[in-house]
């Protein structure tokens, strides 16, 4: 095991500000010593009282978002024993990227292959603060998108891990709404979408947009949270169901394949 | 999840925002008290109206309170029963501000639901009401958790000055889109204000020539109300909310806007202008050689 080493706020300040001036170095350097110049400093990380283990993501593949299932799978089996105020820290995902994960950054979000500082701005550091930004980071994205479909209580805990990583879309558009930090009410929606994939209903943007739309919808009038996860998925699946029938006017029922 | 005053196809107890009751009334009080592992927050339900009482006991209806923590993603829901309850956060769930939203909901479905203190333009009606429906909102409550104990290291100050190394970028720059107001100088002046803070013979001026104007930003961006809804709950401004307050003033865009923010940076600077003039004054006299 092994302390997290953790820049601090200022530091993380410091480095936001000079985005044109890192990014510059970071294109000669090929480690992150030029920290050590940057902060005028020997140690400019200090060691958090937390620990983790030494692990390792891929970082050789040549299709780099190919190996990104598997990298969030190593973090979050590594990472989810930290407490939850800390999984949404600013500064143990800038300091990771900047220190014990650098290679990984590099290799995926290397901000060199970016015309502007686009990349540093949103994959390295934070732009926005507090949830937006834990799904735009090129680390805690990947944590964060295991943490909201890890699912205990089957078989294959991954399985809508897996089921999200190959439609990133429906991820990225219900994390921007309040319902999704319930746990009951996002693992249902996945449910019901996985299951209407397999029953042999083509997934469409537009499906997961009137599906995001309909949840908000219910939200007016129930509490949502006082649904079971079984009732709720029942609901997006009957849901979904419709949005078929009436994009496919010759079909009056859902067939199955 | 905040509450808003909205309408509802059947009449919901609500006193905050309308009238679809006569002589009724509900709320949960919520009181917390937070400790370095825990919030323990007390819920106390007041309820006047006999049938949706009646529906509580026949366990058709409950008390609940909905808390979320969108910096987190803590939510939960918890069912709460007439003698009230005692309710444990982990502090580690939770970061920056806390919801707390008080209900009564519908347990299953109720049919031809009608109740004798319903107003006028709804007496005789009934409704069908389902599962998860809401019949009563109460008073939202808000919980700023500040931690002592800072997680991963202390927290000492709203402002953070940083050296501006981009060799393109000229000037000072106040940054209050982060959790810090970050002054930004340019190289020379940077180590200029290092040398200065270091010096109390100075500090007082340097408060003067770059804290006092930033806080007078920070009070004049709050004031509109755009820039207050995205950035009220950003650590600085939650700092300037309690020294505000302190100060007997309220923190809201309202009272913002009569403000007059170089009067409210001067109180929290505890004059530091003054004190910045007798010791330019001091400077002059003792040619800077003192202390």
């Amino acid at each position: 095991m092994e302390a997290i080493k953790i820049l601090s706020e200022d530091k993380i300040i410091a480095l936001k500000t000079n985005l044109s001036t890192i990014k510059n170095v970071m294109s000669e350097c090929p480690n992150n010593e030029w920290l050590k110049d940057f902060f005028k400093e020997e140690e400019p990380f200090t060691s958090s009282k937390y620990t983790i283990k030494n692990f390792e993501l891929i970082t050789n593949k040549e299709n780099k978002q190919e190996t990104d299932c598997e990298n969030a799978k190593i973090l979050y089996e590594n990472l989810k024993h930290l407490p939850d105020s800390v999984l949404c820290d600013e500064r143990l995902w800038v300091s990771l990227g900047f220190g014990k994960l650098y290679d990984f950054l590099m290799y995926r979000w290397n901000p060199c292959e970016d015309k502007g500082t686009t990349r540093l701005e949103y994959r390295w550091l934070f732009k926005y603060t507090y949830k937006r930004s834990l799904f735009f980071h090129g680390i805690a994205k990947l944590f964060w998108q295991v943490k909201f479909t890890y699912d205990e209580t089957l078989e294959n805990p991954y399985e809508l891990t897996d089921f999200c990583f190959q439609i990133p879309e429906i991820l990225e558009k219900m994390i921007f709404r309040n319902y999704s930090n319930s746990k009951t009410i996002r693992l249902a929606i996945l449910r019901a979408i996985k299951k209407f994939v397999e029953d042999g209903g083509n997934y469409s943007s537009k499906f997961n947009y009137e599906i995001m739309k309909y949840i908000s919808f219910l939200g007016g009038a129930y509490i949502l949270d006082a649904f079971t996860q079984e009732e709720l998925a029942e609901k997006v699946y009957d849901k979904l169901i419709d949005l078929f029938v009436e994009a496919n006017p010759q079909q009056k029922v859902f067939k199955l394949d | 999840m905040r509450i808003k005053a909205k309408l509802y196809p059947y009449p919901v107890l609500a006193p905050t925002f309308n009238n679809d009751y006569v002589e009724s009334d509900f709320n949960i009080e919520i009181t917390t008290q937070c400790s370095p592992s825990e919030i323990i927050v007390n819920f106390t339900p007041i309820l006047s109206n006999k049938g949706i009482k009646t529906l509580i006991n026949e366990k058709k209806a409950g008390f609940v309170v909905h808390i979320e923590c969108g910096a987190t993603s803590y939510r939960e829901l918890i069912n709460i029963d007439e003698a009230g309850l005692v309710y444990k956060i982990p502090a580690d769930k939770v970061e920056g501000v806390i919801y707390f939203c008080p209900f009564i909901i519908a347990l299953q479905n109720i049919n031809g639901y009608s109740n004798e203190k319903f107003n006028k333009d709804y007496r005789d009606l009934s409704f069908e009401l389902e599962k998860g429906n809401i019949l009563a909102v109460g008073q939202e409550v808000s919980l700023t958790v500040e931690k002592e104990n800072d997680d991963l290291s202390n927290v000492p100050s709203i402002f953070a000055v940083t050296e501006i190394k981009d060799k393109e970028r000229v000037g000072i720059v106040i940054d209050n889109t982060g959790n810090k107001i970050n002054i930004q100088l340019p190289e020379e002046e940077f180590n200029q204000f290092k040398i200065a803070m270091n010096n109390p013979a100075t500090k007082s001026i340097i408060h003067s020539m770059i804290i006092i104007p930033a806080l007078m930003k920070c009070f004049e961006d709050l004031k509109n109300p755009e820039f207050f809804m995205q950035y009220s709950d950003r650590r600085w401004a939650r700092a300037l909310k309690k020294a505000v307050i302190k100060l007997g003033l309220d923190f809201d865009v309202e009272s913002l806007e009569g403000m007059n923010s170089f009067e409210v940076s001067q109180k929290i600077m505890e004059n530091t202008i003054c004190r910045g003039i007798t010791d330019i004054q001091n400077i002059a006299k003792t040619g800077g050689d003192e202390e």
